[in-house]
């Protein structure tokens, strides 16, 4: 099993932080075979590791941080690293993935996944470095905003380290609190930083002095160059290159479904124009190892904002002043902060105050679409927990101080807000992706939007094997649309590459399981054919869903906002378009075939014992 | 006399240039060994490349007290003797340019040596942005552009 994973490394540090101890081993080849690195291999532990039921805020969760397998091998955009643990805002899979330095840094670190348990009896940090983790006196740093805490960082441990950690928010344990690296990247969904929080761990910081050794160096570094040459002649990478996501703005704003003043609307001001953004934009970088640079560093403060931002701190709370809207995103990114929950947990609110459903006895104020001052406010209060914010720092689980119990009224599933700001009435696969996603209304598990570019028929045909129905308002196999792009998303996620290269999310002409399986035989001579790495993506996507269906997910949670069923779309192309609940159910059902869960969306027994099987290889841990 | 030249107002800070540098030269992923360093500091806003500007009287040869550096008179680059090199970090200090890579894991200084075998320096070849480029050093108008 050695020689099917070559000289891939996968070192993991277990670090107990109620007993202060840390332990070594490497991941069973076998285990690394079956699930990869990254997304992968984080689910494949977290699975073993917490059983059902467990609080997330409590010492009983694990917090995972896994490098992908590509991740520091130098090979194009190969940053990203995941965090995974129960999310303490969806009680679910809490899983988000994260650019920046700090990944490649944790592989030259020694170590390519930490796996920390228990509780600190007082803040503390985790110092990674030749081949080995300490854990030190955080004391010092408790309470620092996000940029200050990495400035203390690279003051204390040199101007070459790379950090991840988190801001007040995290430290106060809001459910929506963040990890941060950098000023702007962010592990941002599910509260990541409010379990790094419960465990008081302020801060991850890595010094290098390993390395990564390559099994082909001069052969990686060729494809490495052919890969970068075919990206750069891309027109989707030249457009991300010169203005960043803002770009799907208009295409959002356009069809008439950009998430608008709590989706009441669907179109906005052209003041968020990727075009307008630029203006106040002084030079695109990047992260790691990346050919694209799409990050903006503005002129005010901080970078960004990125096409989430734009559209649930601007749209979403009916703010359209470009430079209100960048200060925001920096706002939010300081404190620690998920954007996409802190704009959809606002606007919630804004909508529940204009409909009389709360008032200021409980708001202390008028809360008011459009007020900027409010805004800011209200994200300092959330992120202390002082006065309203404490409700809002909830998230989801304020339904009922917030007088919503149904949540009628927030835009999210299975307790998770939205994250991307496109109203899904429209393109039905959208529905059914952010539906069926494995930690709640997420858009980065599936999102299948090479439907509205008006492909060829063999061209659709090749992509997803089959012949399906272009038209995006259509029902009609649309449960393959997504199974497709999940599948690649999961591989995509578990070698650590970005979306941005990669085939399906924005193009279908970039990267593929083909590139992926050539560079994992260059980096570490591991031997992953295209049918090995879907069959990985298989098992991720099924281990996700087995870990959804301990913690009590069946059919009925796959499901959209009430709004989406019930409220046609007010304007642009896309009005008069809603989700029609039985048409949507059909399209369920199709897809839990497809995935050969059962009707009520339960992966198989059978099938969960075998994707426990490999711990059980011989080499098991 | 071929030389690699670095345009920081290009670089996006990706360091994917030192991490090839460190796949040639040491075949390890790890942008600390590379010849080629990218400084960068996200808060303070600012990214740049460092390498050996190949000085004709190089301050570092001067200052090596071991004996390990030495000027290649026709190729003009410095070449670093590791079994010679102790570590003492002289030539780090005395680079007005930064451009002296101190390892502590090798113990060694790490110098940029222009790939001299290589038809295209790794650091040139994985650029995305046409940052950094080798030309003559005779001939370098519109390199600054």
């Amino acid at each position: 099993m050695q020689d099917a994973i070559g000289n891939m490394r996968s070192r993991l540090a277990e670090i107990d932080l109620t007993a202060g101890t840390v332990h070594y081993e490497d991941t069973p080849p076998a285990v690394v075979r079956e699930f990869l690195g990254g997304r992968g291999l984080n689910v494949a532990y977290l699975h073993r590791l917490l059983p059902a039921g467990v609080d997330a805020l409590s010492p009983e969760n694990v917090l995972i941080i896994g490098a992908g397998a590509l991740t520091g091998t130098g090979c194009p955009n190969s940053s990203r690293f995941n965090i995974t643990t129960k999310s303490p805002e969806s009680n679910i899979l809490g899983d988000a993935n994260c650019g920046g330095f700090f990944g490649p840094k944790l592989r030259y670190s020694g170590i390519d996944r930490l796996i920390i348990r228990g509780r600190a009896r007082q803040p503390v940090l985790l110092r990674l470095g030749d081949g080995r983790v300490e854990i030190l006196d955080a004391r010092a740093y408790w309470g620092l905003d996000v940029n200050d805490t990495q400035a203390a960082m690279r003051r204390d441990f040199g101007p070459t380290c790379e950090s991840i950690c988190i801001g007040p928010a995290g430290e106060v344990l809001v459910r929506f609190a963040c990890v941060m690296t950098g000023v702007k990247n962010a592990a941002a969904r599910g509260g990541m930083g409010a379990v790094m929080g419960s465990k008081r761990v302020k801060a991850i910081v890595a010094t290098g002095g390993v390395g990564l050794e390559i099994a082909d160096p001069d052969g990686l570094l060729a494809l490495n160059e052919q890969i970068k040459d075919y990206l750069l002649d891309s027109s989707i990478v030249k457009v991300l290159g010169r203005v960043g996501t803002p770009l799907l703005y208009e295409v959002s704003n356009h069809l008439g479904t950009i998430r608008t003043r709590n989706s009441q609307d669907s179109s906005f001001v052209s003041t968020l124009d990727a075009e307008v953004i630029h203006e106040h934009v002084t030079k695109m970088i990047s992260c790691h190892s990346c050919v694209v640079h799409c990050r903006h560093r503005n002129i005010h403060q901080g970078e960004g904002p990125e096409y989430t931002t734009i559209g649930l701190l601007g749209a979403n709370l009916g703010i359209g002043d470009t430079e209100e809207v960048i200060r925001l995103n920096d706002l939010v990114n300081r404190l620690g902060l998920d954007v996409s929950s802190t704009g959809g947990i606002l606007s919630w609110a804004m909508e529940l105050y204009q409909r009389g459903i709360i008032d200021a006895s409980l708001t202390g104020e008028p809360l008011q679409f459009g007020d900027y001052e409010l805004v800011v406010r209200l994200i300092h209060s959330v992120a202390r927990r002082e006065g309203f914010g404490d409700v809002l720092a909830e998230s989801s689980h304020a339904a009922a101080r917030l007088n919503d119990p149904e949540r009628k009224y927030l835009i999210a599933i299975k307790g998770l807000p939205q994250s991307d700001p496109h109203d899904c009435r429209y393109i039905k696969a959208f529905a059914l992706g952010i539906a069926t996603a494995s930690r709640g209304a997420d858009h980065l598990r599936s999102r299948p939007t090479l439907e509205v570019f008006n492909l060829p028929k063999d061209l659709l045909r090749e992509i997803y094997g089959t012949d399906i129905d272009d038209d995006p308002t259509s029902y009609n196999t649309k449960e393959i649309v997504v199974a497709t792009h999940e599948s690649i998303y999961a591989v995509i996620d578990s070698v650590g590459i970005c979306k941005f290269i990669c085939h399906g999310f924005n193009s279908p002409k970039l990267l593929k399981y083909e590139h992926f399986s050539q560079l994992l035989e260059r980096a570490f001579r591991a031997s992953f054919s295209v049918a090995d790495l879907q069959a990985v993506a298989h098992r991720i996507i099924d281990l996700e869903r087995a870990f959804l269906n301990r913690e009590g997910i069946r059919r009925p949670d796959d499901t959209l906002p009430w709004r989406y069923f019930e409220e046609p779309l007010p304007n642009g192309v896309a009005k008069g378009h809603r989700i029609d609940r039985a048409k949507f159910q059909e399209m369920l059902s199709r897809y839990y075939r497809l995935r050969r869960w059962d009707a009520d969306g339960v992966v198989p027994q059978e099938r969960v014992r075998e994707l426990l099987a490999a711990w059980d290889d011989g080499s098991g841990a | 006399m071929r030389k690699v030249y670095t345009n920081p107002a290009l670089c996006s800070g990706c360091r994917a240039c030192s991490v090839a540098c460190a796949l040639v030269h040491f075949g390890i992923a790890d942008d600390a060994l590379g010849a080629i360093q990218v400084v960068r500091d996200p808060l303070q806003r600012y990214e740049y490349q460092t390498v050996c500007r190949m000085c004709e009287d190089p301050e570092c040869v001067a200052a090596c007290m071991a004996a390990a550096l030495a000027r290649d008179p026709e190729t003009g680059r410095i070449i670093v003797d590791r079994d010679r090199c102790i570590g003492c970090w002289m030539c780090v200090m005395v680079c007005p340019y930064g451009a002296v890579v101190a390892s502590e894991r090798l113990g060694k200084a790490i110098i940029c040596d222009q790939c001299f075998e290589r038809e295209q320096a790794a650091c040139v070849a994985a650029c995305s942005t046409g940052a950094i480029q080798m030309a003559e050093a005779e001939d370098t108008a519109g390199i600054a552009e």
